[in-house]
C-alpha cells in the first residue's frame, strides 16, 4: 500500500489486487520506471565520479587533518600558517570532516572519488524515496532528476553535495516525529556540526519543520516532538570542540555575510552556472505549474528557506534541489491525481537497481582513474610555492588558492588569508579586499605585512599594477593566475 | 482596484520626483539627445557610427531609440524637460495601472491587486529613470492586456507592437509573447480553437509589425543578437540578478515566490497561457537585472488572480451595489493620490540636489585644450558627453551595442590592466584618458612614462599623452 499526499485526501494503491489488464500495465510501467531509475542512478554516479574534486576544501582538510593526527588534538585557533591572524579562534569548524578526509585521502584519489559517487548516489536514492513517499512514484523520478540538475557542479570529492545529503537525511528524520527520530536528528546534527560549518543549518531546518507543524495545526504530540528536535539540534550546535565559538565562526564560514563581498563569490551564476540555469530555473517553472500544496505551511517555509539559501550563496543550490523537488512531486500528485495513481510494482527492485548502478559506476570509475584529471592550475602554483623549501609570506587574490599552499603543515609558507574566511578578523578581511581592489595604501599594506609572494588572477588590475611596481617579478603563470615574488626574495 | 490606485499614487510621487530631478548617472541621455538632434537636423536616421568613434568608425548601428532620442532632444531644458521626464514617469505608472486593471479583469480581489501592485512598483524602482526602456513598459503591459482579450480587440496588439518597435528593441518580445500565448492557448483549448487561431495570426502579424520602423528586419535581428552578445558581460545592467538588488529582493522575488506558491492550477481556460508567460519572464528575471521590471509587469495580473483563487485571505468577496459615495471614491481617490503625488514630487525635486557621477568637469576642461583628442573613458558612458564636440573622438561611449567585440575586449584589457594594456593604448591611438581618481588605471598611469595629468578634481583625473609621445602615436612612428 502506498499513500499519496496532496490537496485531496491520501490516495491508496493496492498493486496486488489489480484486474488482468491493469496488471499488465503495471508490469510495463514498472519496467519503464526501473529502466529510467537505473539510467538516472548510473548517470548520477558517473557524473559524481568524474567530477573534479573541490581542491580548496580538500587542501584545507588535508592540512587540518594532518594537524590533528600529528598533535593528537583538535586545533581551535589559527596557527603560524598565517601571519595575519595567528591565534584567532577557528571554532574547530569542520574538524571531524577534515580528519575523515585526511584519513581517507591516505588511501588514494580513487577512493575519494568513489566516496563522492557513493554519497551522490545515496543522496538521490533518498530524494527518490522521499518524493515517492510524498507524491507517488509517477513524479518521483522527475523530482530526482530536477534535484540532480541542481547539483551539477557540486559533485566530486569534497563537493557541496555532502551538505545536501545531511540536510535531506535530517529532513527525513524531522518528517517522522517521535522520540527515536528526535534523538537521531539530534545526533545527526551533532555529527554534522563537527563535520562542517553547515551543521548550523540543522536547527534552522528543525525550526522550519516545527513552525510548519504549528501553523498546520498538527497534533499536540507531533508539535511537541518537533519542538524537541529544535531544542536538540540547537544544543547539538554546541557539541563541538569549539563550543560557544562554533556558531558565529561557522556562520561566517557558510559565506552568507555580504561583508565578505570581494573576497568570496556568492552568486549561483558564478559558482554553479549550469545548475542555476537548468535545475534552479526548471524547479521554479515546475513550481509555477503546480504550485505548493494548499494548507501546507511547512512546504512554504521550506521552499522559502531553501530558496533563500540558494540565492544567497550558490553553493547551497543542491540543498535547495533535494529539499524542494520532493515537495513539487507532492504538489504534482495533487494536481494530476490520475497520473499519481499510475500502477507500479514493488520498490525492492529499485533498491537492487541502485546497488547495481553503484557497481557499474565503480567499474567506470576505475577505468576513469587511468586518466587522472590535471590539477587546477592556480592551486598547482600555490602548491609549488609551498614545496620549494623556502619560507614565504603569500597573498592570494582568491583566498581559496592559498589553501593549497598550506600543504600538510610542514610547509614553510605562511599565508595572509586562506579559505577559512570565518576565522579571520574583520581587519584582515578589509585589508584583503583593499589590496585586491587597489584601494588607498594597498602597496604600503603589502610592505608593512612583509608579503613577498602574491598569487593573483591574471585578468585583474592588481596583477597589472604589480608588474608596474618596482621590486616584483613574475616567477610562474598559467591561464588563470600569475605568481609574483619580491625581487631578491630567496627562492 | 480602488486600493491599487492609492498605491499607484504613492509610486507616482516617487517616479515623478526621480524623473524630474534626474540628470542621469549613466550618460545615455547625452548620446540620445545628440542622436535626436542629428535626426532633426538631417532628417535621416543614421545606420552607422561616424568618425566620432575612432575605434570603430562607420561600424553598423541600429539606433533603436531614435524616437526617444528626438523626444529627449526636444525636451532637453526647462519646461520641455519637465514634460519629457514627467512623461517617462507617467509611462511607468501607466504600466502599473494597466497591469493592475488586467488583474481586476481576471477576477483578482482588491487585496490581491493592491499587494501585487505594491510589489510590482517596488520592482520598478531600480530600473526606473528617464530611459527608453521605461517607455516600453506600458507597451508590454498593454500588449499583454490586449492578448488576453478574447475578441477582435486582440488584434490591436499588432498596432502596439508596431509603435513599440519605434521606441525600443524590446518590441521583439511582442511576437515571442504572442507565439507563447498561442502555444499555451492550444494546450488550454486542447486543439487549434478560435482563440488559438487568433493568437497565431497576431503572432505572425506582430512579427511583421516590429519591422515597421526605419530599420526594418534589422531591428529584430539586432534584438535577437543581443541574447548571445558577449558585450553584456561588460554592462552592469546585464549582470545576473542578485538577491542584493533591492528591486529584486523586495519586489520581483516576492512576486516570484507567490507565483510559485499559488501556481497556475485552477486558472481554468488560461492555465497554460499563464504558465508559459510566467516561465518566460521567470527565465528573463533570473537571467539579468534589467528584466526585473518587465517580470513584475507581466507577473502582476497572473499572481494576483492566482492568489485570489488559492489563498482565503485574498479571496474576492462579492461587492455590494455601488453607492454614490463609492462612485465618488472612484474619481476622488485617483485625483487625490495624483494631487499628493504632484505635491510630494515638487517638494522632493526642490530638496534633492542634482546627481553627480558624470565626468562633465574633465571633459569641459578638455574642450578648452587645443588640438584633437582620442578619448578613452574608464566608464564608457562618460564618453557620451564628448559626442559632437569638435576635435573630440571617443574610443567607446554609451551607445555601447554597435561597437564591435574587439573594441570591448580592448576596453576591458585597458581598464583591467591586462599584460598588454599599454600596447593596446598605443595600438588604438588613445591619447586622452578620463578616470576616477585612485582607481587602478589612474594609479597605473601615474607610474607610466609618457602620460601627464591635464586636469584633476576631487573625483576625476584627465590624463594626456606627453606631447612627443602623442605625436609619435598619432603618426604611427
Amino acid at each position: 500500500m502506498g499513500a499519496i499526499g496532496g490537496d485531496a485526501a491520501p490516495i491508496s494503491i493496492n498493486a496486488g489486487a489489480l484486474p488482468a489488464r491493469t496488471a499488465i500495465d503495471a508490469s510495463a510501467n514498472t519496467v519503464a520506471y526501473r529502466a529510467l531509475y537505473a539510467a538516472l542512478a548510473v548517470g548520477i554516479a558517473l557524473a559524481a565520479a568524474h567530477a573534479p574534486a573541490n581542491e580548496a576544501t580538500l587542501a584545507l582538510d588535508r592540512f587540518a587533518g594532518a594537524a590533528i593526527v600529528h598533535t593528537l588534538a583538535v586545533t581551535t585557533h589559527l596557527g603560524s600558517e598565517t601571519f595575519s591572524a595567528s591565534g584567532s579562534p577557528t571554532g574547530a569548524v569542520g574538524w571531524l570532516g577534515a580528519l575523515a578526509a585526511y584519513l581517507l585521502g591516505l588511501g588514494s584519489a580513487t577512493f575519494g572519488a568513489f566516496a563522492a559517487a557513493f554519497a551522490a548516489l545515496c543522496t538521490f536514492v533518498l530524494v527518490e524515496r522521499r518524493a515517492r513517499r510524498l507524491g507517488g512514484r509517477a513524479f518521483a523520478l522527475a523530482a530526482t532528476a530536477l534535484a540532480a540538475l541542481c547539483a551539477i557542479g557540486s559533485f566530486g570529492c569534497a563537493g557541496a553535495i555532502y551538505t545536501a545529503t545531511f540536510a535531506l537525511v535530517l529532513a527525513e528524520l524531522l518528517d517522522r516525529p517521535g522520540a527515536r527520530s528526535t534523538i537521531l536528528a539530534t545526533l545527526l546534527a551533532a555529527v554534522w556540526c563537527n563535520v562542517a560549518p553547515q551543521g548550523l543549518l540543522a536547527p534552522a531546518l528543525a525550526l522550519v519543520f516545527a513552525l510548519g507543524a504549528h501553523f498546520e495545526a498538527r497534533s499536540a504530540r507531533e508539535c511537541r516532538y518537533r519542538w524537541f528536535a529544535v531544542a536538540g539540534t540547537a544544543l547539538a550546535v554546541l557539541a563541538t570542540p569549539g563550543f560557544l565559538s562554533y556558531p558565529p565562526i561557522a556562520f561566517e564560514a557558510m559565506r552568507f555575510d555580504r561583508g565578505l563581498d570581494g573576497i568570496v563569490a556568492f552568486h549561483p551564476a558564478d559558482l554553479v552556472p549550469l545548475a542555476y540555469r537548468t535545475g534552479f530555473l526548471l524547479i521554479v517553472c515546475a513550481a509555477f505549474a503546480v504550485g505548493l500544496r494548499r494548507n501546507r505551511a511547512g512546504d512554504v517555509l521550506l521552499f522559502l528557506g531553501a530558496g533563500y539559501l540558494a540565492l544567497a550563496n550558490g553553493s547551497y543550490l543542491p540543498v535547495f534541489g533535494v529539499l524542494v523537488a520532493p515537495l513539487l512531486a507532492a504538489s504534482a500528485a495533487a494536481a494530476f491525481p490520475s497520473m499519481a495513481q499510475m500502477r507500479l510494482g514493488g520498490s525492492r527492485g529499485d533498491m537492487a537497481i541502485g546497488i547495481g548502478a553503484t557497481a557499474v559506476a565503480a567499474c567506470a570509475l576505475l577505468a576513469a582513474m587511468q586518466h587522472p584529471a590535471a590539477p587546477v592550475p592556480a592551486f598547482a602554483l600555490a602548491a609549488s610555492l609551498s614545496n620549494d623549501g623556502h619560507p614565504h609570506r603569500l597573498f592570494c587574490s582568491n583566498v581559496d588558492w592559498c589553501d593549497a599552499a598550506l600543504g600538510d603543515g610542514s610547509s614553510r609558507t605562511q599565508v595572509f588569508m586562506d579559505g577559512r574566511v570565518g576565522a579571520y578578523p574583520q581587519r584582515v578581511r578589509d585589508a584583503q579586499r583593499d589590496i585586491v581592489r587597489l584601494k588607498q595604501h594597498w602597496l604600503r599594506t603589502i610592505g608593512e605585512r612583509r608579503i613577498d609572494a602574491m598569487l593573483l588572477r591574471i585578468d585583474r588590475p592588481l596583477a597589472g599594477m604589480l608588474s608596474l611596481s618596482h621590486g616584483w617579478t613574475v616567477v610562474a603563470s598559467d591561464d588563470e593566475a600569475v605568481l609574483y615574488e619580491r625581487t631578491g626574495a630567496v627562492r | 482596484m480602488k486600493y491599487a490606485w492609492l498605491i499607484i499614487g504613492v509610486f507616482a510621487a516617487r517616479f515623478f520626483s526621480t524623473a524630474i530631478s534626474y540628470p542621469p548617472g549613466d550618460g545615455d541621455l547625452y548620446w540620445q539627445r545628440w542622436l535626436g538632434a542629428g535626426i532633426l537636423r538631417t532628417h535621416v536616421v543614421p545606420r552607422s557610427l561616424g568618425s566620432e568613434a575612432f575605434s570603430a568608425p562607420y561600424a553598423p548601428w541600429v539606433p533603436q531609440e531614435w524616437l526617444f532620442g528626438m523626444a529627449a532632444y526636444a525636451g532637453r531644458t526647462g519646461l520641455g524637460w519637465d514634460l519629457f521626464a514627467g512623461a517617462c514617469a507617467l509611462a511607468a505608472l501607466a504600466a502599473l495601472a494597466i497591469a493592475a486593471l488586467s488583474a481586476t479583469r481576471r477576477g483578482a480581489s482588491t487585496r490581491a491587486v493592491a499587494v501585487c501592485t505594491a510589489l510590482a512598483g517596488v520592482a520598478l524602482f531600480e530600473s526606473f529613470g528617464v530611459r527608453a526602456q521605461v517607455v516600453a513598459w506600458p507597451m508590454l503591459a498593454l500588449l499583454l492586456f490586449l492578448l488576453e482579450i478574447d475578441g477582435p480587440w486582440c488584434y490591436a496588439a499588432i498596432l502596439v507592437a508596431a509603435i513599440w518597435s519605434n521606441w525600443h528593441a524590446s518590441a521583439m518580445l511582442a511576437p515571442i509573447l504572442a507565439a507563447v500565448l498561442a502555444a499555451g492557448s492550444a494546450l488550454d483549448e486542447r486543439g487549434f480553437g478560435r482563440r488559438t487561431r487568433r493568437l497565431t495570426i497576431v503572432a505572425a502579424a506582430t512579427l511583421v509589425a516590429i519591422c515597421c520602423n526605419p530599420f526594418g528586419w534589422d531591428l529584430p535581428r539586432y534584438a535577437l543578437g543581443l541574447f548571445n552578445n558577449p558585450i553584456k558581460a561588460y554592462i552592469s545592467e546585464w549582470k545576473v540578478t542578485d538577491i542584493d538588488d533591492t528591486s529584486f529582493a523586495f519586489g520581483a522575488l516576492p512576486l516570484l515566490i507567490l507565483a510559485a506558491f499559488a501556481g497556475v492550477r485552477g486558472s481554468g481556460d488560461r492555465r497554460f497561457r499563464d504558465l508559459f508567460v510566467l516561465c518566460a519572464f521567470g527565465f528573463l528575471v533570473l537571467s539579468a537585472a534589467r528584466n526585473v521590471g518587465v517580470f513584475a509587469i507581466a507577473a502582476l495580473p497572473i499572481v494576483a488572480s492566482a492568489l485570489s483563487r488559492r489563498v482565503p485571505f485574498f479571496e474576492a468577496v462579492p461587492e455590494a451595489p455601488q453607492t454614490k459615495a463609492d462612485r465618488m471614491a472612484w474619481i476622488a481617490l485617483p485625483a487625490l493620490t495624483f494631487g499628493i503625488a504632484v505635491y510630494v514630487g515638487v517638494k522632493l525635486v526642490a530638496g534633492v540636489p542634482a546627481q553627480g557621477g558624470l565626468a562633465d568637469a574633465p571633459l569641459a576642461a578638455l574642450a578648452k585644450m587645443p588640438g584633437t583628442h582620442n578619448i578613452y573613458c574608464s566608464d564608457f558612458a562618460w564618453c557620451s558627453l564628448a559626442l559632437g564636440k569638435p576635435g573630440e573622438r571617443v574610443f567607446l561611449d554609451g551607445r555601447a551595442d554597435p561597437f564591435p567585440r574587439d573594441v570591448w575586449e580592448d576596453f576591458a584589457k585597458i581598464v583591467r590592466l591586462d599584460r598588454t594594456w599599454r600596447a593596446t593604448l598605443d595600438r588604438r591611438h588613445v591619447d586622452t584618458i578620463v578616470v576616477k581618481r585612485d582607481e587602478p588605471l589612474d594609479q597605473a598611469l601615474a607610474v607610466t612614462p609618457g602620460w601627464r595629468a591635464g586636469y584633476a578634481d576631487k573625483t576625476f583625473r584627465l590624463w594626456l599623452r606627453a606631447s612627443l609621445a602623442a605625436e609619435r602615436i598619432r603618426t604611427g612612428t
